[in-house]
């Protein structure tokens, strides 16, 4: 053979290789990932906690309101225990200082906590995604004006904007899914542009444009697919945060209001106020705020190396 | 440079301006006002002569340009809560305890986190760098009230080896420091690893090798000196953080700093002060990112300008 002819058998074998997807290729590679696989885990078990806490999904074809299915007993039934029992085989972490099971109130409590921080997030991407893309893609002007509002809203902690914000609207909690969202699209509008910014210079862009694309077909179908895998990863990150404002918002009295339970309010209303006694009170929100958010936080840096195209094999 | 430090600060003023305005507009919409609590008994014409003498009766827009007359002449008025006290006095009398928390939790935070990131690094892959990096993972997702609770619970309840809360002496410093160091500790050592590492593999680091440095002086001539420059960005965010302190800190370990303040000043609505420690946070912020950057030009003389 030739060299030329080498130079072809060599190229032949990436035509042959069946055709695989980024996302399929991430798929296996976060399988093999034990510390991602360990948070899959850990999340899809506080998912089951928060969708099954009570038959919700049934309980309206029956005409009854919904019965505790992993929880117990409902998380404002009172005076079902003794007041501040320590955990024993009938409450399974103890009761609070009205009585109630410390246990269901947990469960209930992912449900709030997972909800709060999902939803939260897929606002924060729609507000986030399209003021990013229109920054990025526009340039000049509309991006000047846009990232100098970004600039305005990362000039506090999120935490403290979130706080001011509640404090306005009162505490809810829709009002907090919402402080949350707004404070949070700022990254994901930062990341999007950057991405847009890149990419709207690559050939394949120009090319599309030479064959009379128009610009809505280029960003749907050419931009958003290539800059979606760190978008993701962004958006899954976001969640343990978005957790961690949830419990902290409550913590300080501003968030979930009770009786409905939430981990930070479970340790901000009585846990730390009788800690050197009844210390379950404050131990087991604590636990599940930070399990919770290591779940997630594996999760999400699973992605981020699955996901990381420099690590593509095959190639 | 000059122009690009003064276009900066132009534009630091303009973002804390809009900032104030934001601030100044949420807060004066929370429901209740500072005397609305129901706790003292006051008539009518009591309440509007304790309006008038704050101005709270003027229009708000009125209210923000008589506030910022003051911030000019470095005045933000007097705190409502304690209405012998200015909000400047205030925060010079509480915030020190907050920053002697903070600096304590720096020094932790760069001297447990640099050596523990260069040991993880040059035995990259070995148990040690194992346990370095579970033990970062953890230190970064758990937020440090868990900590903080944890903390209390087995040392100084369990064990009674510390105090539960306070602040009278170093005793009653070690468990909130620890507690709030851990993530910033997590943080500097996974920026000081993959730093380190990527320092290591540098050409001129093989150069060095070749010619026959000692590992000692490889280290330290031409490794640990390039590691340290990305520091600085991380360094950056880290320290205003740490400076103003974590509201939850203070109050799960009694610690009399400005985060507690903070938030009784937002629950009896005491304008001056919530809108004056939210500026604090605000400035300091800006400042270091403003410092953060132009440290970084004089560290790498590859960072230029445009």
């Amino acid at each position: 053979m030739t060299t030329a002819q080498l130079e072809l058998a060599k190229q032949v074998p990436t035509h042959v290789l069946p055709k695989r997807s980024l996302y399929r290729d991430a798929a296996r590679r976060f399988a093999r990932n034990k510390l991602a696989v360990i948070g899959l885990i850990i999340v899809i078990g506080l998912l089951g906690f928060a969708i099954f806490a009570d038959d919700w999904f049934i309980a309206p074809l029956l005409g009854r309101e919904p019965q505790p299915l992993i929880a117990h007993y409902n998380y404002d039934e009172a005076f079902i225990g003794p007041t501040g029992a320590f955990p024993n085989s009938e409450f399974w972490m103890g009761a609070d200082l009205n009585g109630r099971d410390v246990y269901s109130r947990i469960v209930y409590g992912a449900r709030i906590s997972l909800s709060i921080a999902i939803m939260s997030q897929l606002v924060a991407l729609f507000i986030g995604l399209p003021m990013g893309a229109i920054a990025g893609w526009r340039g000049g002007k509309t991006d000047f004006v846009i990232m100098r509002f970004v600039d305005i809203m990362s000039a506090l902690p999120v935490l403290l904007l979130a706080f001011l914000i509640m404090l306005r609207v009162g505490a809810s909690y829709w009002n907090v899914m919402l402080a949350i969202a707004i404070t949070s699209w700022i990254e994901i509008c930062r990341l999007t542009r950057g991405q847009f910014f890149t990419l709207r210079e690559k050939e394949f862009v120009e090319a599309s444009k030479s064959v009379g694309a128009k610009t809505p077909r280029i960003i749907i179908s050419h931009l958003l697919p290539n800059a979606l895998a760190p978008i993701i990863v962004s958006v899954t990150l976001g969640i343990p945060r978005a957790i961690f404002a949830e419990a902290a918002l409550s913590f300080l009295g501003v968030g979930i209001n009770p009786p409905t339970p939430s981990w930070g309010q479970m340790i901000g209303r009585e846990g730390i106020a009788n800690m050197t006694y009844f210390w379950h009170l404050a131990l087991f929100p604590a636990v599940m705020i930070a399990l919770t958010m290591l779940g997630f936080t594996l999760v999400g840096d699973g992605l981020r190396d699955a996901l990381d195209p420099k690590m593509v094999e095959g190639k | 440079m000059t122009r690009y430090i003064l276009t900066r600060v132009a534009g630091l003023l303009f973002v804390l301006l809009i900032l104030s305005m934001i601030t100044f507009w949420l807060m004066h919409g929370v429901p209740g006002g500072p005397w609305a609590s129901g706790q003292q008994l006051m008539s009518d014409q009591q309440l509007a002569a304790l309006k008038a003498r704050y101005g709270l009766d003027k229009p708000l827009w009125q209210q923000y340009l008589i506030w910022l007359g003051g911030v000019l002449r470095l005045d933000f008025g007097m705190s409502f809560q304690h209405p012998d006290e200015s909000v400047v006095g205030l925060i010079g009398r509480t915030w020190p305890v907050t920053v002697h928390l903070g600096v304590m939790t720096l020094l932790v935070a760069f001297g447990v986190g640099i050596p523990l990131g260069i040991v993880s690094a040059v035995k990259q892959n070995t148990f040690v760098d194992y346990l370095a990096t579970m033990m970062s993972i953890f230190g970064f997702v758990t937020p440090h009230f868990v900590w903080g609770i944890l903390f209390i619970l087995v040392f100084a309840l369990y064990f009674k080896w510390f105090p539960t809360g306070g602040w009278e002496g170093p005793l009653y410093w070690v468990l909130p420091v620890v507690a709030y160091a851990f993530a910033p500790v997590a943080i500097v050592s996974r920026y000081t690893r993959a730093s380190v590492i990527e320092a290591l593999r540098a050409d001129h680091v093989r150069t060095a090798r070749a010619k026959g440095l000692s590992n000692r002086s490889v280290m330290s001539r031409h490794v640990l000196r390039n590691a340290m420059i990305p520091l600085v960005t991380v360094a950056g965010p880290l320290i205003p953080d740490l400076i103003t302190g974590s509201i939850f800190i203070e109050a799960i370990f009694r610690v009399p700093g400005l985060g507690s303040y903070w938030v009784t000043s937002t629950f009896s609505r005491d304008y001056p002060m919530i809108i004056g420690l939210t500026m604090l946070w605000a400035v300091l912020i800006a400042v270091t990112y403003l410092l953060t950057d132009i440290a970084y030009m004089f560290l790498d003389p590859r960072v230029r300008i445009r």
